[in-house]
């Protein structure tokens, strides 16, 4: 489904991707590890048209989407949710929502996904009219992911979703990431918590200094004696 | 894609012409001479003024005018000495930091024999500094400040009023229409601050009780001050504030109902009560305006007067206001001197200025020796005229003073 | 009611007539800032072009004062659409290695150009648009010039549809993203880059109004933008950078601060008690008084 080649990045002199390649399939949650500065988020910038790349090629059901308009890649069914959330604090609930399905032009259909939304997080229709400032951390996740799967993507990006939140609501979190990929998206999941991110994830990667030092199933990196050194904490 | 990139880079450089073109007016105007002495090489002769904010450009560009419309005549006549003559004008924009500047450029680049111009005594006085320092004759042609002519420098002569002389007669005009409270606004220039202490002092001196603001000239919204006038309750607002604020005040004092109206009459001293542009920018609250001018069709003082005011306002489209007179004035007698002295050579030129007689628009013309404040400075006529209808032409207003001059008595607006 | 009293509230109305205009130029100069993380140093340049437009659609076409200023709020944001488009792209293209010092210098540089087109184009002499209303309205304790009462009014109206535009449409949440997160917006799908046009469309098509309303009282020539500028930057720096909430206050108390100034100190310096009052405030509170608020 999203296919990365030799993906190369910087931001000004810094090398932030090194030929970088990866292949997410078709339904699959694949989970990206690493350090800070790795270049997980990186990636996902890249893939969304945020990071312009140097090098290589990016692949999005066949079609080429490197270095394109952000607007041009979610118009092709790709959403992210931020690393720190990133929902707009100024803006109530229902308008970050009615942003995030800029691309929707009929009114009725976005009715119709915020109804649906506000049915999956009934936290969030209580707290319609509130700004998105004012909401708890966990609050602002869901919206952060509402307003992303407003536009309804095939493909989620979601860069440290459970960073900074209760275990209470992680679980919640991952809960969901879970029922999301049963609907059908395919996840491309960023995660510090690499043991919860395996556990869940179909295949994955590790980053090391903008590359790719090891890629495979969930499984099989869940028993690499280096993954379980470096990321699980064994 | 290559076409997009540049697009911005086109439209800078188009911008860019745009600016050289945009301001080649405000640049060096040098009259071309004419054909036949064109073999000899031209006297040139400095022109300074503002043509730029903050001087007023309306008065740069009307001396600029009246100035290449003299110069044009003498060369048509054959030129001077032999020789044709050559403007080379510069922008001052009325401050002492470009004024110096442009003299520096016209004396030291251009070479001028003398210098004539300026309508703003903060830049006249450091401009006269370059021209006393560097022995070059300046030609004040509508700068008022005392101490142009009190620093004595032999240099530069004065065309214009002074400050003294001109508040002098104002509290003359004051007095003599029988106001008793008048309230004096001032801008905060050389020009403004000085006249509302000469004029205050003045006043003094015929025993009559005022108040007096000195106000931002670069401001423009001047409520907060009439407000304050108001409150002194005044029979006349004497307004000391030359470009845009003069128009403004007028506007924003009439919205107040503060002046002109039957219990408080406005006069105003500046060159800017001359132009069109008051009807266009103050409208029917410029009507019963009493201002000072020194050009008036029933007051033909020479036989040069009229003939003058006709060219330049079949040349220019507009009529000259007393600033256009002043600067062939300068002309005239910058013409006279070289006549008298045969030279172009400073020290022979200051000699003939200060012995010559010259008939100008204005009257006769001569440069007094004794120190102070009448050093180097010609006798100048002044009147007192009033607008008594909206859009009306300064030569149709009616002469209020000085008596003898007097076309009509002093009008004050119906209740 | 005592005379003292009376005057003082005087002041205060003539300060809040005044400050509403402010705010139309500040709310403009926000729009842009916030959108496009530029500073229009131009801002004034547009007011002026405002000025002028309605001078030529009022006056010199005969169309009628409500005409003039429609004629500049429309003519000055096409103008600020090919400005933006033409001069203002390098900037997010992404090759600039310092695209905000780009913005700044072309952005000064587009103002010199404007001050001084317009002076072979107009003339150097001020011009007058024609005036909503003559004469003067009588507030009970102070006469005002009616022309700037209605400006006001006019203004708080603009005002108005510009905070119903951003808070009630799609175009203006889009527009509040953009300002709060650009990255996110982008994401969202809001097409980021082609908002900088509209944005400073608009924000320039508000100048050109305050300076249309302006143009009958304070009257319009090739500098007469440099002031409202001057004000119109102050406010931002006062208000705290790009929050609209603190632009329309700091507008109204600046306003009310000048007229204020002249009855209580020297009235010589009236342009620079604001001026004051903003040093004071930034060195309490560095951000200004809502910094940190976006829109």
């Amino acid at each position: 489904m999203l296919v990365l080649s030799h993906v190369t990045a910087s931001y000004g002199d810094v090398r932030a991707l090194n030929d970088v390649s990866l292949e997410v399939k078709k339904g699959e949650i694949f989970a990206l590890l690493g350090a800070n500065g790795a270049g997980k988020s990186s990636t996902l910038r890249s893939i969304v048209g945020l990071l312009k790349i140097s090098q290589g090629a990016i692949e999005f059901l066949g079609q080429r989407i490197e270095n394109r308009n952000p607007v041009d890649i979610v118009r092709r069914g790709i959403s992210m949710v931020f690393e720190g959330r990133r929902i707009f604090p100024e803006l109530t609930v229902r308008e970050n929502l009615v942003a995030g399905a800029y691309l929707i032009k009929d009114a009725k259909v976005r009715q119709e996904r915020m109804a649906e939304l506000f049915e999956r997080f009934p936290r969030l229709a209580e707290r319609q009219s509130q700004l998105a400032g004012s909401l708890s951390g966990g609050e602002q996740q869901m919206l952060a992911i509402a307003r992303a799967l407003i536009s309804k993507p095939s493909l989620l990006l979601m860069d440290e979703p459970s960073m900074g939140l209760a275990p209470k609501v992680v679980d919640e979190v991952f809960r969901i990431i879970v029922e999301l990929n049963a609907a059908g998206t395919t996840i491309l999941l960023v995660e510090q918590n690499a043991q919860r991110a395996l556990e869940i994830a179909t295949r994955a990667a590790v980053l090391e200094t903008g590359h790719v030092a090891l890629a495979g199933s969930a499984a099989e990196l869940l028993n690499n004696e280096k993954v379980r050194a470096a990321y699980l904490g064994m | 894609m290559k076409i997009r990139r540049w697009f911005p880079v086109l439209v800078t450089l188009a911008l860019v012409l745009g600016i050289v073109a945009g301001c080649a007016p405000a640049g060096p105007v040098p009259t071309k001479p004419a054909e036949a002495p064109a073999a000899k090489e031209p006297i040139k002769i400095g022109g300074i003024g503002p043509l730029s904010p903050p001087g007023t450009p309306a008065l740069g560009t009307e001396m600029m005018n009246a100035f290449k419309l003299r110069i044009d005549e003498i060369n048509a006549a054959g030129g001077l000495l032999g020789r044709p003559l050559e403007l080379v004008f510069e922008d001052s924009a009325g401050t002492p930091e470009k004024g110096t500047a442009a003299m520096e450029k016209l004396i030291n680049k251009d070479k001028v024999i003398a210098v004539v111009g300026e309508g703003h005594s903060s830049a006249l006085l450091a401009e006269m500094e370059v021209a006393h320092r560097s022995h070059v004759i300046l030609i004040d042609v509508e700068a008022w400040s005392d101490k142009i002519r009190t620093r004595g420098y032999r240099e530069v002569f004065a065309i214009p009023a002074s400050n003294t002389l001109f508040n002098a007669k104002i509290a003359e005009f004051i007095q003599a229409s029988g106001f008793k409270r008048p309230f004096l606004l001032a801008e905060d220039t050389d020009f403004g601050v000085e006249g509302i202490q000469l004029l205050g002092k003045a006043l003094e001196n015929l025993g009559i009780t005022y108040e007096s603001l000195v106000v931002d000239r670069t401001t423009k919204d001047f409520v907060p001050f009439l407000l304050q006038a108001q409150e002194f309750n005044p029979d006349i607002l004497v307004v000391n504030v030359t470009g845009v604020g003069a128009y403004l005040i007028i506007k924003q004092a009439k919205e107040l109902g503060l002046a002109p109206t039957a219990n408080c009459a406005l006069f105003s001293g500046v060159a800017d009560m001359g132009y069109p542009e008051l009807w266009e920018t103050a409208g029917s609250a410029a009507q019963y305006v009493v201002w000072e001018t020194a050009i008036h069709p029933k007051a033909q003082y020479t036989d040069l007067t009229q003939p003058f005011i006709d060219k330049y306002t079949k040349t220019y489209g507009r009529p000259p206001t007393y600033s256009g007179l002043q600067a062939y004035d300068a002309i005239l007698v910058l013409e006279e001197a070289i006549k008298l002295a045969g030279s172009t050579d400073t020290d022979k030129l200051i000699e003939a200025l200060e012995k010559v007689k010259v008939k100008g628009t204005r009257g006769i013309m001569s440069f007094p020796t004794e120190p102070g404040v009448y050093y180097h400075q010609a006798d100048v006529p002044l009147l007192f005229l009033q607008y008594t209808e909206v859009g009306q032409t300064p030569d149709k207003c009616e002469i209020v003073f000085p008596v003898n001059l007097k076309t009509a008595d002093l009008q004050k607006p119906p209740k | 009611m005592p005379k003292s009293l009376e005057l003082f509230l005087s002041y205060v109305i003539n300060g809040l007539i005044i400050g509403n205009i402010y705010g139309l130029m500040a709310l403009g100069l926000t729009l842009i800032l916030g959108v496009m993380k530029i500073v229009n140093f131009a801002h004034g340049e547009f007011y002026m072009l405002g000025g002028y437009a309605a001078y030529i659609c009022s006056i010199k076409l005969g169309l009628g004062p409500v005409a003039g200023i429609l004629g500049a709020i429309v003519t000055v944001f096409f103008i600020g659409l090919f400005v933006e488009r033409a001069l203002l792209t390098p900037f997010y293209s992404g090759r600039l290695e310092r695209p905000s010092d780009y913005a700044l210098l072309m952005t000064f540089s587009l103002s010199v150009f404007l001050m001084n087109v317009v002076i072979p184009i107009f003339g150097p002499y001020q011009k007058a648009s024609a005036p909503l209303a003559e004469g003067s309205v009588n507030l009970g304790i102070v006469s005002v010039g009616a022309t700037r009462v209605i400006a006001s009014l006019v203004a708080i109206l603009l005002m108005a549809l510009l905070l119903l535009l951003l808070s009630k449409t799609r175009l203006g949440i889009a527009l509040r993203a953009i300002a709060q997160d650009r990255d996110a917006a982008a994401i969202c799908g809001i097409d980021v880059n082609r908002m900088n046009p509209v944005a400073f469309g608009i924000g320039t098509a508000m100048a050109a109004a305050a300076g249309a309303l302006l143009a009958p009282t304070f009257l319009v020539y090739p500098a007469s933008g440099s002031l409202a500028a001057s004000k119109a930057n102050a406010i931002l720096v006062l208000g705290g950078m790009g929050s609209i909430k603190g632009a329309i206050i700091g507008a109204l108390l600046l306003g009310v601060l000048e007229s204020l100034g002249v009855l209580f100190l020297s009235p010589g310096y009236r342009d620079v008690y604001g001026f004051l009052v903003i040093v004071l405030v930034l060195l309490i509170k560095p951000t200004g008084l809502f910094g940190g608020q976006e829109f």
